[in-house]
């Protein structure tokens, strides 16, 4: 484990609405290779966290360190920037660019970047080396995005999202509309390519069994809110 | 510069997939190009055809009628001819003190559609085309009652020539006109081109024009009328004056209209050129604000479809974001499309009116006068095109702003959208 954490958050308060927050993160770490699952009921703001950690959400108070840079009270702008630079984000579903091709969406990332330290042939290098790891074969590359099944999407969006080996990797139910079977397979490639990657994995699931692939379980209600009482009595159905 | 051009790449391929709606926003770009472009090379060229009329001319005299109608009749042989005068009143004119030189003009016919003038061959000495002297290309001026002159463009678009045999007939259309061919006329010249209304025209003697109109069939109701009015000779329409110094336009018109039998009408053609002029600058005004509202209406178009894009590309735009996507880079991407729908439609609008213009410009002339440039890219075209391009950016400013507010709050909370 590198010394600078990849994701350090310390005492971020986040609510819709000023006077009720609804998400309190005292601490969280997470380290080069660690991998940590955040479940609990759905609808209490799993995916607003990954919002805030990755700068996409304004925090209201407290503090998030992205590879060592500060995110709290960067400028949006900057905040784009900086996570240009370091996390990748797979999404539930819909993931993809649909008029790219399967190829386009998964170069995407390092298009993006403002400094390119990766040549094009190092970049479609990678991009082949995750692909023989998620399983992804190369005659569906020139496809459009469109056309690929929602397993082979979810398989793409997580190949891009790892393509520049981020600091921070952050999933929102990236295998919810999978079976369980596939569910699992993609979850434990994602997990050892995130490790191998040296990323720090920060996925949101509620799915039960694949609580044990991860390094750190983190359930919702424990650590990261502060509910009020209607809240907690609306998440506790 | 490399970032720049990989936005314009991601806004083509997103646009392309939506191309049906962003190809009826760039008809309704098309057309409103076309509508201002029209209107605004329809007046310009209006003038340029008016303007390049006949000169050297003091004054026109005919039957009482309007200023602009005398006008338009006698330089541009256009409307229905204003009412015949007896060829004789000319000895009252040329005794007139300070008139120089007298020319009659008589119309109503046509050799297919170019018009037909009956004059002197004093008109070709006298009256100026375009600022030039006119000339002879080939051949003579009219000196049997069977020969005609024509103008350059008339002899082009009739596809005759020297020695050619030419009838006339009483009005353009065709199969319906009535044809005054018991008497074929010889093209004895052809006039050098001027770029002036004469260039139109089939030049014939009073004598012939005369002849045409007499002597035809008289089981026809005009043939019976023609007969009954041969007592009073050769008839004119109007006569256009030279005078011995422009000082005395004024006295001559008082002195002629003065004259009671028959009643006349004396023009200045600069003054009656001015009144159309004014009438024209009304019409054309309102015409352009009209098309300039239909532009702006196009320009709603734009921003209309582009801001209900953004609500179906709100995942596109979560997942450019959330992959790291800049804000500047999806307004880039909103722009492009806008500009490209519009250089699109712009092009299309520029081709549409450049069509028109070659399927309508001979009707155009043949009712109005107006000759209609073909020129592609004038000052006029770059300055209208800037104008409606000003209209699409400022179009495009709201969708653009708001892809930048929405994509935020949508990145976040993804699954509301999924």
């Amino acid at each position: 484990m590198s010394a600078t954490p990849k994701l350090a958050v310390r005492d971020l308060v986040f609510g819709w609405k000023a006077a009720e927050p609804i998400i309190h993160v005292q601490s969280l770490h997470l380290g080069a290779g660690d991998t940590a699952v955040v479940h609990g009921p759905s609808g209490c703001g799993k995916s607003t966290l990954l919002g805030l950690v990755t700068g996409v959400l304004p925090m209201q108070r407290g503090e998030v360190w992205v590879a060592g840079e500060a995110l709290h009270g960067l400028k949006p702008a900057a905040a784009d920037a900086l996570r240009r630079r370091h996390v990748g984000y797979v999404f539930q579903q819909f993931n993809l660019l649909p008029y790219l091709s399967a190829q386009d969406n998964m170069l995407l990332p390092w298009r993006l970047q403002d400094t390119q330290a990766l040549s094009e042939p190092q970049a479609r290098e990678r991009m082949r080396s995750l692909c023989d790891a998620f399983g992804l074969s190369q005659s569906l590359w020139a496809q459009p995005a469109g056309n690929l099944s929602v397993g082979q999407q979810q398989r793409v969006a997580a190949i891009r999202a790892l393509l520049l080996q981020p600091a921070l990797l952050v999933a929102d139910e990236p295998t919810s509309a999978l079976d369980a079977a596939n569910s699992r397979a993609l979850m434990q490639v994602l997990v050892q390519q995130a490790k191998d990657s040296g990323s720090a994995l920060l996925v949101v699931s509620h799915d039960a069994a694949l609580l044990p692939l991860f390094d750190q379980s983190i359930a919702f209600d424990e650590r990261m809110r502060a509910p009020t009482a209607q809240e907690a009595a609306t998440c506790a159905n | 510069m490399r970032k720049l051009t990989m936005w314009l790449q991601l806004a083509m391929h997103s646009a392309w997939s939506r191309r049906v709606s962003m190809g009826l926003v760039a008809a309704s770009i098309a057309l409103a190009t076309t509508l201002v472009l029209a209107i605004h090379q329809v007046g310009a060229d209006a003038r340029s055809s008016f303007s390049k009329a006949v000169s050297g001319v003091d004054l026109i005299v005919g039957a009482k009628a309007s200023p602009i109608e005398l006008l338009l009749n006698t330089v541009f042989q256009i409307g229905r001819g204003t009412a015949v005068l007896p060829e004789q009143t000319v000895e009252r004119l040329s005794a007139i003190n300070g008139v120089d030189w007298v020319v009659p003009v008589a119309m109503g016919d046509f050799v297919g559609r170019q018009p037909v003038v009956a004059t002197t061959p004093a008109y070709f000495e006298h009256v100026r085309a375009a600022g030039q002297a006119i000339s002879l290309a080939q051949g003579e001026l009219f000196s049997a009652t069977t020969d005609v002159v024509l103008g350059a463009v008339a002899a082009q678009k009739l596809g005759l020539s020297v020695g050619s045999a030419v009838t006339f007939s009483h009005g353009t259309f065709g199969g319906l006109a009535k044809r005054h061919d018991h008497i074929s006329f010889k093209v004895s010249g052809v006039l050098a081109p001027t770029g002036a209304p004469i260039d139109q025209a089939v030049w014939v003697s009073l004598a012939g024009f005369q002849a045409a109109h007499t002597g035809g069939s008289t089981n026809s109701f005009e043939g019976l009328m023609q007969q009954a009015t041969q007592g009073q000779g050769m008839q004119v329409n109007a006569w256009l004056l030279g005078l011995t110094s422009p000082a005395k336009v004024f006295a001559v018109r008082r002195t002629v209209e003065g004259i009671d039998a028959p009643a006349l009408s004396a023009v200045m053609p600069g003054v009656a050129l001015d009144e159309l002029w004014q009438t024209l600058g009304i019409v054309e005004a309102t015409l352009r604000a009209v098309a300039w509202l239909v532009a702006v209406g196009a320009g709603l178009a734009l921003a209309a479809t582009l801001l209900m894009s953004l609500q179906t590309r709100k995942r596109e735009m979560a997942v450019l974001r959330a992959t790291g996507a800049s804000s500047g880079g999806l307004m880039v991407m909103v722009f492009a499309e806008a500009l490209v729908t519009f250089v699109l439609g712009a092009a299309a609008g520029i081709a549409l009116l450049h069509l028109c213009i070659a399927a309508g410009n001979e009707w155009l002339r043949t009712a109005t006068g107006v000759v209609l440039s073909h020129s592609w890219v004038s000052a006029q075209t770059v300055s209208v095109v800037a104008g409606l391009l000003l209209i699409a950016l400022l179009s495009a400013l709201l969708p653009a702003w708001l892809s930048t507010r929405s994509s935020l709050g949508e990145a976040l909370n993804p699954r509301s959208i999924g």
